[in-house]
């Protein structure tokens, strides 16, 4: 009897040992560790940013289409945002955008930050346009994890301009800072120099330390042309630049310098002697302005989107501004 | 021993087999065969009833949060391919699922506390956690809704329950889940289909081959009594040996130390000086001297002196020799098997060996 209870006990137990040896999946996987670079890879594949781009663009149509500013927000913001609202103002009165407001719908090169904070910027720089003028370096920033890319500043390339190199999309780009040492000057001190010589031209201290461009002569040329029909009924006109604070965009450039973007604003105040009327300068103006009363003097206030490449500091090369965007967005009379 | 004695001695031979073989294809064989047969069976069952199964659906309920989020490689786990579903309790809420980069879900989720997908606590289960994303919570005016953000690489929304089907080939994205409002409950489903299934039948069929051979081996070879194995083996080894030295000259390095180890081996330990004459005799002697090898004579020189480790380890251990060596093992560690005509008749092989040189 009890052998028999000892023969069950050893068929159960090599039964359950034989069952267990089935039903068996494998060994549960463990997740696989993060790559060690998961930080370094780029905010946005070239598909996402394509994406971002398009949307944008299309936001801008509608808003040409309608001629109205409203809804641009969602997409436009920063400097841009002033100069598109400016743009469609001049557009209704002389019966279609600008066509230095046009954007292309292809790029040439995008640049991506690897960075995890927040604001991102993203820089790409589009074909030339149908008409062949120059490419645009666009500026998109993302202000914060909720919110979405928005088009914060275009800068139109100057003929000639010769970008600096970036890493490909796929690897990214450091996102710079306002105080990146190791330049030839920091971003920000390059800003404010170059706004000391947009308003003192050759006669600013930094003058020798930019090269030639030619917003710097085309303000200097209108300046001056300015200056000699105000001095024929013994007007002044003066023209003062200020770099508005935090409006910076910083990516780092392959060679170790900086590509800046950043907004400079301009007031321009014309005052007509000999009991004149201090008028608008350009359509634009004229179509800012409107019917406005005009008085013995006027002030614009213009946009300055420039685009500055920072070389570093061993390099022996001069700050040069590859593109900038110079729109009239205020005109008024006092 | 002559000839006469031999057959006489012959007769002395069991004619049935020795107890060795019974045992050997009674007793060893058959469990060799039972192992064999059982391998096999296991392997047939696991290759397919008990079969991995290819698809693995793994769920887990998630309550009084309003963020899901995979731990990076969850997505993964299993195979490339997964299809994430997410059930809400509300079946008016809209759910969304997003596919994206780490930072960008820490980003968004910074400040609110969400539940981790940590990985498969068993084979349909995930196991969550707990936790709060650092940081400040960044939600305010101009918010995209979660469905229109550009940080995600793909996105999908719907009422009450949402899939996602996507591929995660190297760890760097993770799925967020916003389930629409704060404090609902949700079920998360994870399901993949494995490319490839572990496969637990080759094992057993690679064992169950190898107890055939071994059954088959103990059948025959084991089983036959041991010095008839070596003998025939012997014998079949002085022939091949004997016969390449035949057409070849001192000069010959390789095949000489062999034929003189061959012999060396079937006479047992010690060597007489006799013998190593004997065996210097026996190949043609032809004296070159253009073919004249002064290695392969300095070599000679020092095996005559007793260096037997240099020829030794220069030569390549044949087959037959290995055979023959193990067959005197199997014979030395089992005495008691052998029994006392066995060991008369070896003798008197041993003397044969001697006569027939």
């Amino acid at each position: 009897m009890r052998s028999r209870i000892t023969k069950l006990l050893a068929a159960v137990a090599a039964l359950g040992l034989t069952l267990g040896l089935g039903a068996c999946e494998g060994r549960i996987p463990e997740p696989q560790a993060a790559p060690a670079d998961v930080d370094q890879i780029p905010d946005l594949t070239e598909e996402q940013e394509s994406k971002i781009r398009a949307s944008i663009l299309e936001t801008l149509d509608q808003a040409t289409q309608n001629m109205s500013g409203d809804g641009l927000s969602a997409r436009v913001t920063g400097p841009m945002l002033d100069v598109r609202n400016s743009a469609i103002t001049v557009g209704k009165a002389t019966g279609g955008l600008d066509k230095t407001n046009t954007i292309p719908s292809d790029m040439m090169q995008t640049v991506i930050p690897v960075d995890s904070g927040w604001p991102r910027t993203v820089y790409t720089i589009t074909t030339t346009t149908e008409d062949q003028q120059s490419q645009r370096l666009l500026v998109f920033t993302q202000d914060s994890p909720r919110q979405n890319y928005k088009l914060w500043g275009v800068a139109r390339l100057f003929a000639g301009a010769q970008l600096p190199r970036f890493t490909v999309p796929e690897i990214g780009t450091q996102m710079g800072l306002p105080n990146d040492t190791g330049l030839v000057a920091t971003p920000q001190e390059a800003v404010e120099r170059y706004a000391d010589v947009l308003q003192n031209g050759a006669n600013s201290e930094f003058a020798d330390q930019f090269a030639d461009d030619s917003l710097r002569q085309t303000i200097a040329s209108v300046a001056q042309t300015v200056q000699e029909g105000m001095e024929r009924n013994n007007g002044t006109q003066t023209q003062t630049f200020t770099v508005v604070p935090d409006a910076i965009k910083i990516m780092r450039s392959s060679d170790g310098g900086d590509l800046v973007v950043a907004q400079i604003n301009s007031e321009w105040t014309r005052a007509a002697g000999d009991g004149r009327e201090s008028l608008p300068a350009s359509d634009e103006e004229q179509a800012l302005f409107g019917d406005g009363t005009a008085t013995s003097t006027m002030k614009v206030t213009y946009v300055n989107i420039v685009a500055l490449y920072v070389p570093p500091e061993d390099s022996g090369e001069p700050i040069t501004a590859v593109g900038a965007e110079r729109k009239p967005i205020k005109v008024e009379a006092i | 021993m002559t000839v006469e004695e031999r057959e006489q001695e012959e007769p002395q031979v069991p004619a049935g087999p020795t107890r060795h073989a019974k045992i050997m294809r009674g007793v060893v064989t058959p469990v060799f065969g039972l192992i064999a047969v059982a391998c096999v069976v296991l392997g047939v069952l696991n290759a397919t009833i008990w079969q991995p199964s290819r698809e693995i659906v793994a769920t887990a309920t998630v309550s009084g949060t309003r963020y899901v989020v995979t731990d990076p490689g969850v997505l993964g786990l299993v195979d490339d391919r997964v299809s994430m579903t997410v059930k809400s309790k509300n079946a008016e809420a809209t759910v969304c699922v997003a596919e994206g980069s780490m930072k960008d879900i820490t980003g968004w989720i910074s400040g609110n506390p969400y539940v981790r997908v940590t990985g498969l606590s068993e084979w349909t289960a995930l196991s969550v956690t707990d936790a709060e994303a650092q940081g400040s919570d960044l939600s305010g005016e101009g918010d995209v809704a979660f469905a229109d953000s550009d940080m995600w690489t793909t996105v999908s929304c719907d009422t009450g329950a949402v899939t996602l089907k996507t591929t995660d080939e190297d760890a760097s994205r993770v799925a967020l889940v916003d389930l629409g409002e704060d404090d609902v409950s949700a079920t998360v489903t994870m399901d993949w289909v494995r490319q490839s299934v572990p496969d637990f039948a080759m094992p057993f069929y690679f064992a169950g081959g190898i107890c055939v051979v071994l059954a088959v081996l103990c059948a025959s070879v084991f089983a036959m009594s041991p010095h008839k194995r070596r003998k025939a083996v012997s014998e079949a080894a002085e022939a091949e040996a004997e016969e390449p030295t035949e057409g070849m000259g001192p000069g010959n390095a390789v095949a000489e130390p062999e034929s003189r180890r061959a012999r060396r081996r079937r006479h047992g330990r010690g060597r007489t000086a006799e013998q190593v004459e004997q065996s210097e005799v026996e190949g043609p002697n032809i004296v070159d001297p253009a073919a004249r090898n002064l290695v392969s004579d300095q070599m000679r020189s020092s095996e005559q002196s007793g260096d037997e480790g240099a020829g030794e380890q220069t030569s390549v251990i044949s087959p037959d020799e290995l055979a023959a060596y193990f067959a005197r093992l199997a014979q030395e560690s089992a005495p008691e098997t052998g029994s006392s005509e066995a060991e008369s008749s070896e003798a008197g092989e041993n003397d044969d060996a001697k006569e027939g040189e």
